[in-house]
């Protein structure tokens, strides 16, 4: 049952996000034209040009990672709460399955739109993809995409993927996180209120104050020396403070990634728990309007 | 035999201290019979189908369905529709065949294709681009396309013309199963009463009588409807 549902949620979403994410591609194409004409144009316009694209491509790249996101939840909301779920829960399908079919379609758009927004970015940014594929920044490039190349050329290759694969480690995780986050709020909201919006941004800002002084818990040894972490971390920082930034970064990485691994580990159990508790709402305390 | 619904003792309030949607409802509906489910509105029609359908928690009390307590294993054998729409308005009735059958085993899609055959709809086209009434009729179509043990259908001609409810009530006598239970809610008792067996006036979430149509007309001499009138005068 779990790729049937999968299967139609995959078209409910993609009814809509697919043509999205393709405009996307193509004002991200457009506004890199725009890019590349603007030197050809009388200066004044240029610099119009110019900040307009730039406004653009930034809209862009925000709005490929935020829409899919938003628009997963609210296809949850469709079908979990509202008159969808009317077909939702008649169907012969365990609750466990509807939520793991939704996690996962949900977890798959979301990082196709972060995946595209990393493409929006290279096709926006003048010079970006030579730069990628040759290593060396074109002469053409100038301005704020030169410094942004410089930077990146100054980091190690070994940091450089280690710092990729956190920023991917951290994108599944937090994704994952942030729907069964936005699962939660909506199914356990209608438990306490008939106000079902308000409810789950209350239940939301609720669980949030409390998992976020619970997550810190882990990290209190670093910062009270307990542990055998503790000198080694401060060591690295305040090398880094002092210290050329890229080359202490390679030292930095190991410490970096218990850090980062530790706060992936903690909301992997907080999402746990969002899961079963989303569960319980949804089979113990249906009560759908 | 065991009963196609049993409630004991069912309540339920949508607050916490009450109104009583439905207040001690004690009710046993037999296999093989056509039940109207009969009430003026908030009577708790909908609230009792809603229940046995899972879709609620009861706030007291046990229901059974076939002797089993809502869950997947009911969800297989019943075939409910509700008295709104429920069907995603972007899937074309070819679409929603494909669902059906997709999820439902006791699906027969080539009676569903026959139906919308008579209906003349497109397969290609979109509930969104449907009128009311056409919906509607779509949504019995697929839910008397089942072959389930109970149906239980809301308010199946709620907000249709009188021809409209000929053909409903038609697709419905002529496609149930036959030993099968089928509990039709309505308010529009002249229009049904005609198709039923057993009647349950419901009022104020509270059971007011449990007969069969014959019984009715042979004791009191009256239609249900009539009877119904004269019980539940404003």
């Amino acid at each position: 049952m779990l790729g049937k549902v999968m299967k139609y949620e995959f078209r409910a979403c993609g009814r809509l996000l697919l043509p999205f994410f393709a405009m996307a591609l193509i004002l991200s194409g457009l506004i890199r034209l725009a890019f590349t004409a603007a030197p050809m144009v009388w200066a004044p316009l240029a610099e119009l040009l110019r900040g307009f694209a730039t406004l653009g491509g930034v809209v862009v790249v925000i709005a490929l990672v935020l829409f899919s996101f938003a628009y997963v939840v609210v296809r949850f909301y469709q079908s979990m709460v509202t008159g969808e779920a009317y077909l939702s829960f008649t169907l012969p399908v365990k609750v466990s399955t509807h939520l793991t079919a939704r996690l996962i379609v949900g977890t798959v758009y979301c990082l196709v739109g972060i995946l595209l927004a990393v493409l929006a970015a290279i096709i926006i940014i003048p010079g970006f993809f030579a730069f990628l594929t040759s290593g060396s920044i074109p002469v053409s490039v100038s301005g704020a995409s030169e410094s942004i190349m410089l930077s990146l050329a100054d980091i190690p290759a070994g940091v450089l993927w280690s710092v990729l694969g956190m920023l991917a480690a951290s994108a599944l995780v937090g994704t994952l996180c942030n729907l069964l986050y936005a699962h939660v709020s909506i199914a356990v909201a209608p438990v306490f209120t008939k106000h079902r919006v308000i409810g789950s941004i209350a239940v939301y800002l609720v669980l949030s104050s409390i998992e976020s002084i619970l997550s810190m818990l882990p990290f209190l040894p670093l910062f009270y020396n307990i542990g055998p972490t503790n000198s080694d971390l401060v060591n690295y920082l305040s090398n880094w403070m002092t210290d050329n930034l890229f080359t202490t970064m390679g030292n930095l990485m190991g410490p970096a990634w218990v850090v980062v691994g530790i706060g992936l580990a903690v909301n992997l159990v907080f999402a746990v728990i969002h899961f079963f508790l989303t569960k319980w709402a949804l089979s113990k305390k249906l009560n759908l309007e | 035999m065991t009963n196609a619904l049993s409630c004991r003792g069912l309540s339920k309030s949508y607050g916490k201290i009450g109104p009583w949607a439905l207040n001690n409802v004690n009710l046993d509906l037999p296999s093989g019979q056509i039940v109207g489910l009969l009430g003026p509105n908030g009577s708790g029609k909908t609230t009792l189908l809603k229940l046995a359908c899972g879709l609620l928690t009861p706030t007291g009390g046990t229901l059974l369905v076939g002797g089993a307590a809502p869950g997947l294993e009911t969800k297989k054998r019943v075939s409910y529709l509700p008295d709104r729409n429920y069907l995603p308005s972007w899937m074309r009735t070819g679409d929603l065949l494909d669902y059906f059958g997709d999820f439902y085993t006791d699906f027969d899609r080539k009676k569903a294709e026959d139906m919308l055959k008579r209906l003349e709809l497109d397969k290609k086209m979109q509930l969104k681009a449907m009128s009311k009434g056409t919906r509607e009729k779509v949504q019995l179509v697929l839910v008397m396309s089942r072959a389930a043990d109970l149906y239980l259908l809301d308010e199946p001609i709620g907000g249709v013309d009188p021809a409209a409810r000929d053909y409903i009530l038609d697709t419905i006598i002529s496609n149930y199963r036959e030993d099968a239970t089928v509990v039709i809610s309505t308010h529009l008792i002249a229009d049904v009463e005609k198709v039923l067996d057993t009647v349950v006036f419901l009022n104020g979430g509270k059971i007011g009588l449990v007969s069969t149509t014959d019984a009715i007309r042979a004791e009191q001499g009256k239609s249900v409807d009539t009877l119904f009138r004269e019980v539940y005068r404003c």
